[in-house]
């Protein structure tokens, strides 16, 4: 195998563990091996002649596979895809270190192009498009090099560069053909798989953050934090700030001390109930609409549709089979693909058809029961604080100052720090901070004990805007609790007691690198969440483009001219980078061939042709010239062809 | 001349891979990045046809020499490529062989008209059809092969292998010497070797029983030429050595450019100079099988000419 095929490989199987790197379905740690082997590999595939060498790898691949066939039969379903993607990147460096006389390279490309189909079920951030747009020329310069390899030829420096040159310039063209035909090919976006009934994936229960539909504070151990995006949410109409940060999932209304869990139908009579008004379309609120967005939601094992509390609207393909629930969360119940949906949100508005007066708090039991989960301190602060406000004060005037203490002397830590209180014991005794999972259930505890009916809401919460603010970005590490506390006038309205929940205010105003990737973000975000409507207008845009052009040309004819003329210079530059590879005096002996109408004839040398030819003194003396001079650069050229 | 685009053996792992994928793209609901991923493996493949038969058009090419070659030599196939006004990448001129074998003379990289070369493993005796001849390339994917047809010859003659002179049946100087026949007059006498003998001359069978090297002296030498009959009513392993021998008469004879007479079941001819070509001969014998016992007797000659493989039993 050639060096040049051999370093092609290893960049493709980089790109390959990059793929499997922003998945994140190993940490960094496990990831370093298998690069190191991967670019240690032209220095260890000479060992590939001795049987112990690949017994080990054979022996490694086997022990991995029987690693994730335990890993499968204790976890079950949930991570099939990601194990299924470690192995095939440990096969992938498996192959490249044994590739050569006895392994043909051939599953190693196959095996490439696997990864990246089960990354795109797995990642839909924009490093994704980036390792696509990587791993294109990559995967063009490799087969090129394979060609040669197969062709019996040795690919010489000068031919290797040549080689990689004309591979990044294809790998370009095939994107452009790529996307072109993806953003026309009419297609079905809302097909529903042959399978995809059958074929689920049941939600994981790792430790990473993320939304929960449940809080549990009797998990324990490391969590990470992931940027893996799980949701995008596009603008479609309405200004920026009309959509909210906050994106419900769940609400938990019980508490046991440890445990949050759903109510069942204790507030039916005093939440916002979402109403089907045909199999695609459920409303909850009435009033004018302030915004639609479109939500793409990544993470395909989801089954939770999530909504902003001042959603009034849901329009979802029917086959998402949507059910709304009491407590105004919504749920779909075909998991395992990703889902798109539209929310009008309505920030100005009053229940749906229900506008009458203010309920006794005293029938919503549930929502006040404190029960054992609050401990004496924090009962005695809530007395305390509530006891600090002048008679007659509000409820939004309780709630803030709950909140407000509770966000100026406790401090946010992440989710699994150690310094951080595991429960509200911790919190109100000893380790004034915790995540926000504790900040919500303290507030919540602390509110129902001064009275004020409050849940708590699981979800996320971003700020992540574009440039342009079209395109709110919703990653893992934003996965959020706060509270929801009910008014005297039966409105729910968001209470956050958690310190750092606004973790895009540590963007904002970031530099350019930043600004970049969230430019990069949105414009990706389109690619994801391609729909008919955008194809739509991709295809109106296109078929306006001809006249606008033409308008454009007729506008400024010198600007057309310029144009034109740059276009000209182009192509003379395109054509002598084409013909560089033929030396001068092979250029000029042919073109003294065209100027006097001969040519070679099949297996003729030069030589031949001018024995053959009768021409004049000055054209024969013109032609032995550049013969001469043909033969010198032919033959006596030190360069390497 | 139109060329013709044919999947590789990657090319149709591709496909396949291609086919599945689509299948399990159909079998799960839609989802834009792995369509996004199919168009660009039907981009790849639509736009690599285009390259394949872009990297072929304008490129001539011809089939300078295929030479009959001797059993256990590796046989050379030799081509001249014109990659036309363009340079071009990984051409090849191939020949296809019965059985099977592929012989291909590649170049990496050509810019102008091109002398190229390549060869085959060894093979054993016979005539080889070529059954086509392609100027042909993978490039740029490997994934489909362009090829157009060439004139080439009908076949690749693969000889006997020549017997070396320390043959143990006596060698070709003695079977040179016996094969003279009438065109040498009559063998006078045995005599020791002298400065200045011809090797054809030693008489081998007799510098063995001797201990030293013994010439045999003509009388009346008619001038040059050999004459050999070649029964081929014999067994399979001496018929082989008798033919190897006989290749060996045959390159002597080419070299010292002298002629020869064969004569078998169904051929008697002269081959050489002013007579037929030489390349005939060495197809007859490569394509040479032996007869059973019950066949017709070669024709008859003087009892002087060599005759094989008696003469080495």
């Amino acid at each position: 195998m050639t060096r040049p095929l051999r370093f092609a490989m290893v960049a493709l199987v980089l790109v390959n563990l990059g793929f499997v790197h922003i998945t994140e379905a190993a940490r960094l740690l496990w990831m370093l091996p298998l690069i190191g082997l991967t670019v240690a590999s032209p220095w260890l595939v000479r060992f590939g002649r001795h049987l112990a060498y690949r017994s080990f790898w054979n022996l490694g691949v086997m022990g991995a596979f029987a690693l994730l066939v335990h890993h499968f039969t204790s976890r079950g379903s949930a991570y099939l895809l990601e194990d299924g993607l470690l192995l095939a990147a440990l096969c992938q460096v498996h192959l490249l270190n044994n590739a050569g006389a006895r392994q043909k390279p051939d599953l190693l490309f196959f095996n490439s192009f696997l990864i990246a189909v089960v990354t795109s079920f797995l990642s839909l951030d924009v490093a994704y498009s980036l390792m696509f747009a990587l791993y294109v020329p990559v995967l063009v310069v490799a087969l090129q090099l394979l060609a040669l390899h197969r062709a019996g030829v040795a690919a010489e420096p000068g031919l290797a560069v040549r080689v990689v040159r004309q591979g990044l310039l294809r790998g370009a063209v095939v994107l452009g053909v790529t996307l072109a035909a993806f953003a026309l090919m009419p297609r079905d976006f809302r097909r529903k798989g042959v399978l995809a009934g059958s074929w689920t994936l049941k939600p994981p229960g790792g430790m990473e953050v993320g939304f929960n539909p449940t809080i549990d504070f009797r998990r324990k151990g490391r969590v990470t934090s992931s940027d893996r995006v799980v949701m995008r949410i596009r603008r479609v109409s309405g200004n920026p700030a009309d959509v909210p940060s906050y994106w419900r999932g769940a609400a938990l209304v019980h508490f046991d001390g440890q445990q949050w869990r759903p109510g069942g139908r204790h507030d039916a009579r005093s939440s916002e109930l979402w109403r089907r008004r045909s199999r695609a379309e459920m409303r909850r609120l009435a009033g004018r609409v302030d915004a639609e967005v479109e939500v793409t939601i990544a993470d395909r094992r989801s089954t939770s549709l999530f909504a902003p509390l001042r959603a009034s609207r849901l329009r979802a393909p029917s086959v998402y089979a949507v059910r709304g629930y009491p407590d105004a969360t919504l749920r779909a119940t075909l998991p395992g693909q990703y889902k798109s949906y539209r929310v009008a949100i309505a920030n100005r508005v009053r229940p749906f058809g229900r506008s009458g007066p203010a309920r006794p708090v005293g029938r919503l039991r549930t929502l006040l029961d404190v029960g054992p989960g609050l401990p004496r301190a924090g009962r005695d602060l809530a007395d305390r604080l509530a006891a600090g406000l002048e008679p007659g004060a509000s409820q939004h005037r309780l709630v803030e100052t709950m909140r407000a203490h509770l966000f100026q002397n406790y401090r946010y830590l992440p989710p699994g720090s150690d310094d951080g209180a595991h429960d509200l014991r911790d919190f109100f005794g000893g380790k004034p901070a915790g995540h926000c999972e504790i900040f919500a259930t303290a507030l919540t505890l602390m509110l129902r004990r001064a009275g004020v009916p409050a849940r708590v809401v699981t979800g996320y919460c971003s700020t992540e805007w574009d440039d342009e603010q079209t395109v709110l970005t919703v990653r893992a590490r934003h996965a959020h609790a706060w509270v929801e506390a009910l008014d005297p006038k039966a409105r729910w309205y968001t209470v956050d007691a958690t310190p750092a929940a606004d973790e895009g205010a540590m963007t904002a105003g970031a530099g350019w690198i930043e600004r970049a990737r969230a430019w990069a973000a949105g414009l990706w975000s389109r690619v994801v969440g391609f729909n008919s409507s955008t194809q739509a207008k991709v295809g109106a845009w296109l078929g306006a483009l001809p006249g606008r052009v033409l308008r454009a040309l007729r506008a400024s004819p010198l600007t057309t001219a310029l144009g034109l003329a740059a276009l000209v210079a182009l192509l003379v530059v395109a054509r002598r980078a084409r013909r560089r590879g033929i030396p001068a005096a092979t250029r000029r002996y042919r073109a003294a061939l065209r100027r006097f109408g001969v040519a070679l004839r099949p297996g003729e040398t030069p030589r031949m042709l001018l024995a053959r030819l009768q021409l004049a003194d000055s054209q024969r003396t013109v032609l032995e010239a550049v013969t001469a001079e043909h033969e010198q650069g032919r033959y006596a050229s030190a360069r390497v062809r | 001349m139109s060329s013709r685009i044919r999947p590789t053996a990657l090319g149709v792992k591709a496909l396949a891979f291609f086919v599945l994928l689509t299948v399990v793209f159909f079998a799960a609901s839609y989802s834009n990045l792995f369509f996004l991923l199919l168009v660009f493996a039907g981009a790849l493949a639509v736009l690599n046809i285009a390259w394949t038969s872009a990297n072929l058009r304008g490129v001539t090419a011809e089939v300078v020499s295929l030479e009959p070659v001797p059993a256990g030599a590796t046989p050379v196939l030799q081509a001249r490529i014109d990659p036309g006004h363009r340079p071009r990448v990984a051409l090849e001129v191939e020949l296809e062989l019965e059985g099977k074998r592929r012989l291909a003379a590649p170049v990496a990289y050509a810019h102008e008209p091109a002398d190229v070369a390549g060869c085959l493993p060894a093979l054993s005796r016979g005539v080889y059809r070529v059954v086509a001849a392609r100027v042909s390339s993978v490039w740029p994917l490997g994934l489909l092969r362009a090829s157009r047809v060439l004139e080439a010859p009908g076949e690749l003659v693969v000889y006997p292998e020549p017997a070396g002179a320390s043959d143990a049946t006596g060698g070709i100087g003695a079977l040179a010497g016996d094969a003279g026949g009438e065109t040498r007059g009559q063998p006078a006498e045995l005599r020791e070797f002298r400065p200045g003998d011809e090797l054809r001359n030693v008489h081998w069978r007799a510098t063995a029983r001797r201990g030293v090297p013994v010439v045999l002296e003509w009388e009346g030498a008619g001038g040059s030429g050999h004459e050999v009959v070649l029964d081929r009513r014999a067994e399979p392993e001496p018929f082989e050595r008798a033919l190897s021998l006989l290749s060996a008469l045959v390159v002597a004879a080419r070299d010292e450019k002298e002629p020869l007479t064969l004569h078998t079941q169904d051929l008697s001819a002269t081959f050489g100079p002013g007579h037929r070509p030489w390349p005939e001969l060495l197809r007859v014998l490569a394509a040479a099988q032996p007869l059973p016992a019950a066949a017709p007797a070669p024709p008859l000659t003087s009892p002087s000419v060599l005759r094989l493989p008696e003469a080495i039993a």
